[in-house]
Parts: C-alpha cells; structure tokens; sequence
C-alpha cells in the first residue's frame, strides 16, 4: 500500500511539474513574453522592471530555474487588470469553485446512481428505456448550452431561481447541474451496464435463491461490488469532466470562481492572472485526481500491482 | 411432439432474413442517424448554395428579429436575426461547415499519430514500449482544457489551434487501443510467418497488422467524432476556440447570450444543431461498434 501511495504522488507531481513547464513554454512561443505579461498599455520602465524581474534577457534555461522558484512561492506576477498579485484573485475566489465542484458532485450521483441502479434492476421496463433515452440525449447535449436553457426556463420563465451571481442555496443549483451535466449521463450508462453486469454472477442468483428481497439483493449485494468499477474507473474522466463543467457553469451563471476568473483573464488578456488561474486549477485536478486513485486502491487490492 | 404447423407464424427479424436481399439489410442500418449526417454533410459542403444570406452580412434596420412563427417575425429570416442583423439560419448552417470539418481532421490527427505510436509501441516492444506507453500516460493526465486555454491565450484562438488541441487531446486513447490490439495480433502465425520470410518491420505493420486494425479504428473514431463536436463548441462558446465572427456553433450560442431573455432565439438554434448532430454520430458510432466489436463497449 505505501509503495501504491508512493508511486502514485510521485506521478501527482510529474503531472503537476508537465503542466508548469507547457505554461512556461507556451508564455514564450511568440518570443518575448514581456507583451503577454505587461498588457498593452504598459510603460517601458514598467517592460524594464518585468525584465529584471522574471530575468526575461537571461538565457531561457535560467529563466526556467527562476519560474520554478517562484511558482513554488506561489508568486505568480502582477495582474494586468488589478495591479494586485495574481494569486490573489484565485485565492479569493477558490471557495466558490469548490462549493459549484461538491454540489455538483454529489447531485451528479444522487442522481445518476439510483436511476442507474434502477435501471438495470428493471431491464426493460419503460422507465429503462427513459432512463436510457435521456443518458444518450444527455450525451449529446453540450453543458454550456444546457445552463443556458435552464436559466430561460427556471429564471426568466418560472423565475423560480436566480439567473446567476452568489448568494444562497438557491444561486447554486442551477451551476452545479450545469458542471454535473457532462457527466451525469455518463455515469448512468456505466452504473447501469455495471449492475447488468453484477446482476448476472452466481453469488447474486445464491441471493434471490435463498429468498432474499430483491431490494436486498439489488443494493446491499449488487450494487457495492458493481459500484467500484462505476467510480474508479471512471474517476479520471469524471474530474477532467467536472473541470471543464466549472470553467463552463461558472461562465454561464457569472459564478466568482476561480474558472470564470480563468475566461475573464482570456478575455482581458490578463496572462499573469491567467497563469495563476490555470496553475492552481492544474493542482486542484491533479490533487484530486490523486486522492480518487488512492481511494481506488484502497477499494480494490487487486489495483495495487 | 412438436409440430411444424406453428414454424409460418414465427415473427421475422431483419437479422434473420439477412442475406436474402437489400432491403432487410437496410433495414437494420440506423438510417435516421445516417440520414442526419447526410443532411449535414450537404450542409457543410454545399452552404453557399443553402443558406439564403451570407453568415457575416451584417443588416442593421432589421436586428433581433425573432423567428417567423413569433409575432414580429417573417419568413425572411425563418430563425430570426441577430444583433448586428445577420440571419441566423444562414450562421447555423455555415457553422456546420466548421464544427464537421474542425471535428474530422482533429480526429484524423489523432488517429494517426495514436496509431503510429501504439503500432511502435505494441510491436517493438521493450524500451520503445515503456517510453511510448508512459508519455501517452503523461499526456492523458494532463488537464487539456486548461493547455487549450493557455494556448488559446498566448497564440490567440483559431482553427488550427482548436485543431491541435482535439488532436492533442484525443491521441492517447488511440495509442492505447493501437498498441493492445497490436500485441495480440503480433502473435498470430501469418505475422510469425512474415517474420521468418524476412519481411521487414515496416511491411509486416502495413500489410499485416494494420489492416487488421482498421474496424478498431472505426468504432474509436466514429464514437469520438460527437465528442469533439462538442468539445469545439465549448472551446468556441468560451472564447478560446473558433475566432468570431466565423460562425461556428459555440460561437452563435455566446453571442446570444447577453440577450437571452430577450432574443433566445439567437442561442436557441445552434445548440440544437449541435444536439442533433451529435446524436446523430453517437448513434451511428454505438450502431458501428455493436456491429464490428460489441467487447468495446466499456468505450
């Protein structure tokens, strides 16, 4: 287990160093990254000080050294538009994209999950056939435009719920549906096809036989062992999509979170806040991405080779 | 005992009668998929000829008008018009040129570079093998929108640059896919065979192993076409992929969006152009792995 938990840090970090050198890399295709970093209004003593500061006219290896540095001391620049830290932004902001990310997960397998199980138990039953019908149509639907849909129908239609911003409970349902659309489908398909799986063994038909209520069998039986490859193996595409979801959700519904901070500094060409922006995102998937791993190895020995 | 009187009112399945003619096998083709990628093929190629205004004409006097069953509206602009007065039937129907021909070439990218590097990867084995197989790991680990943002912001948003970022994006599942496939065709007798005769490697991969893989990688790209298609249009709806005013689908769908209560329309029609489209190569890409290789399925 410490060797699996060994291994599987040392890849966090390779990852996470990747992501830091692409960013690194990608600042200098065009040449000189002063442009990327001053923005356009800049003034020249401003150019020299950025110079001095990030060592733009000394060799790139040494360039390199001094960006991992900083990077490692979270000093990410100065932000174009604010004038203030870079970091500072995201630092601010974090708490909402973690509260979009929590809610969206946990309304993304409330719902998914059940019917999924649902589903299989009831093999052909209409509401198979609808929970099948919606997961290819959830399939095929892009999650932005589904956000839009819903703030047309519940906020300016039914103005049940607000059309975007942070407040309460009611500001959030409508961005976490919308970062847990892409996966929602997904997940329904898996859980379902899994439990078809479970299902069919022989330890589930010793249950029904020795008299067992379906209900028993279904989720006290079934379900734990169908539900490991459901969460695991989909784990890394779930988080990658739940990534894309926020960045997303957050545009879509004005949400203050680190993703549309991420858009906005695109928009505003704000490249240091972007860099902090897309740096601490990258460590936030990685992390997660991480524990999910571990979780699976925890679940499921057989994983630990 | 059993009698043969029941045997004539057996209902018949197409599968049953398959090879008794064209039309039972037509019949288990998915024709309404197949009928929509049609229409959208005849779109994006013949556009020009379809649409009723250029997609960029901008028509100041008659902006934001609503689409033609809507009071205000009118049969010349069937789908409405937007807020510099371009049509929006006209912009859906250039954008499928776009979204198609972004989500075609970014998969043909991938597809090749994955299936060179699964090819090398599965056949030669050993140091080529472990090297190949851990950068495809690398790769997938990588958060890829945040790299397509990056990219998008310092080399500024473009075809060619969404182009890069599918084809990034998509060719570690090739390699993969490639490369196991390619370890068990490797052991058959007719490659063993070719070895012995002295073919080269290169002739053995093309000949031999590379046919075989071709139904592999049919089902991987027809199930990733719809994926792309809507990656692209995320990419595009957040300002980081097709440039407007190119009239890619994500595109026409932002620009709506200041005016949603007021002009749904504008947003309205190319997402659902975008949902049709995808359902439809999700179903033909299911239809085609069930036929050529249902153990894909976990795909």
């Amino acid at each position: 287990m410490v060797r699996f938990l060994l291994s599987r840090l040392a890849q966090a970090i390779v990852t996470l160093w990747m992501v830091v050198t692409v960013v690194f890399f990608l600042a200098r295709l065009t040449g000189d990254p002063v442009a990327l970093l001053a923005g356009e209004h800049a003034t020249a003593e401003y150019e020299v000080e950025l110079r001095a500061r990030f060592g733009l006219d000394k060799p790139l290896w040494q360039q390199y050294v001094i960006y991992l540095g900083q990077v490692a001391r979270g000093d990410f620049g100065t932000s174009i538009v604010s004038g203030e830290p870079a970091l500072a932004q995201v630092m601010e902001r974090w708490p909402a994209t973690l509260e979009i990310g929590l809610v969206g997960i946990i309304i993304t397998l409330v719902l998914a999950l059940p019917i999924g199980v649902y589903a299989a138990a009831h093999r052909g039953s209409p509401l198979d056939y609808l929970a099948r019908g919606f997961a290819v149509f959830g399939q095929a639907i892009p999650g932005f435009w589904v956000g839009l849909i819903f703030i047309l129908v519940f906020a300016v239609d039914l103005r049940l719920l607000p059309a975007g911003g942070r407040g309460g409970p009611q500001h959030i349902i409508l961005p976490a549906l919308t970062t847990g659309w892409f996966a929602v489908a997904g997940i329904m398909r898996l859980t379902r096809s899994s439990m078809l799986e479970v299902l069919g063994s022989e330890y589930v038909k010793l249950a029904r036989a020795k008299g067992l209520p379906m209900h028993v069998v279904v989720w006290k039986h079934a379900f734990r062992n169908a539900a490991i490859p459901v969460l695991t193996f989909s784990a890394l595409v779930v988080v990658s999509l739940f990534l894309t979801g926020s960045i997303v959700a957050e545009t879509v519904f004005s949400y203050p979170g680190v993703g549309s901070l991420l858009i906005d500094a695109v928009r505003k060409r704000d490249f240091p806040q972007l860099q902090a922006a897309v740096l601490f995102l990258s460590a936030l998937y990685v992390l997660v991405n991480l524990g999910v791993d571990l979780l699976y190895g925890y679940l499921d020995p057989r994983v630990r080779s | 005992m059993a009698t043969l009187e029941g045997l004539e009112n057996l209902p018949s399945r197409p599968e049953a009668k398959a090879g008794r003619g064209v039309w039972p096998r037509l019949a288990s083709l998915p024709l309404v998929p197949l009928l929509v990628i049609g229409v959208l093929l005849v779109m994006a190629l013949a556009a020009p000829l379809l649409a009723p205004y250029p997609p960029t004409e901008q028509n100041l006097p008659d902006r934001l008008r609503p689409p033609a069953w809507v009071a205000g509206g009118s049969l010349d602009h069937p789908f409405g018009t937007d807020l510099f007065g371009r049509d929006v039937l006209s912009r859906v129907v250039y954008g499928a040129r776009v979204s198609l021909s972004v989500a075609v070439i970014a998969i043909l990218v991938a597809g090749a570079i994955g299936t060179a590097v699964g090819l090398v990867a599965g056949y030669f084995g050993g140091a080529s093998e472990l090297v190949l197989m851990r950068i495809v790991d690398a790769f997938l680990a990588v958060p890829a929108i945040l790299v397509a943002i990056v990219l998008a912001s310092t080399l500024g948003p473009s075809f060619q640059n969404v182009v890069i970022v599918i084809g990034v994006l998509y060719w570690p599942r090739y390699a993969r896919q490639i490369r196991a496939e390619t370890l068990s065709i490797k052991e058959h007798d007719y490659v063993k065979l070719a070895r012995i005769a002295g073919c080269s490697p290169l002739r053995i991969l093309t000949t031999h192993v590379l046919p075989n893989l071709v139904p592999s990688l049919m089902v991987l790209a027809s199930l990733q076409v719809g994926s792309a298609i809507i990656l692209e249009a995320t990419l595009s709806f957040l300002g980081v992929g097709i440039p407007p005013p190119e009239p890619a689908w994500g595109v026409i769908v932002e620009d709506g969006r200041g005016m949603l209560a007021s002009a749904w329309w504008i947003s309205l029609f190319p997402g659902i152009a975008i949902a049709v489209t995808v359902l439809a190569f999700n179903l033909t890409g299911d239809w085609i792995r069930d036929r050529l290789d249902p153990k894909l399925r976990g795909l």
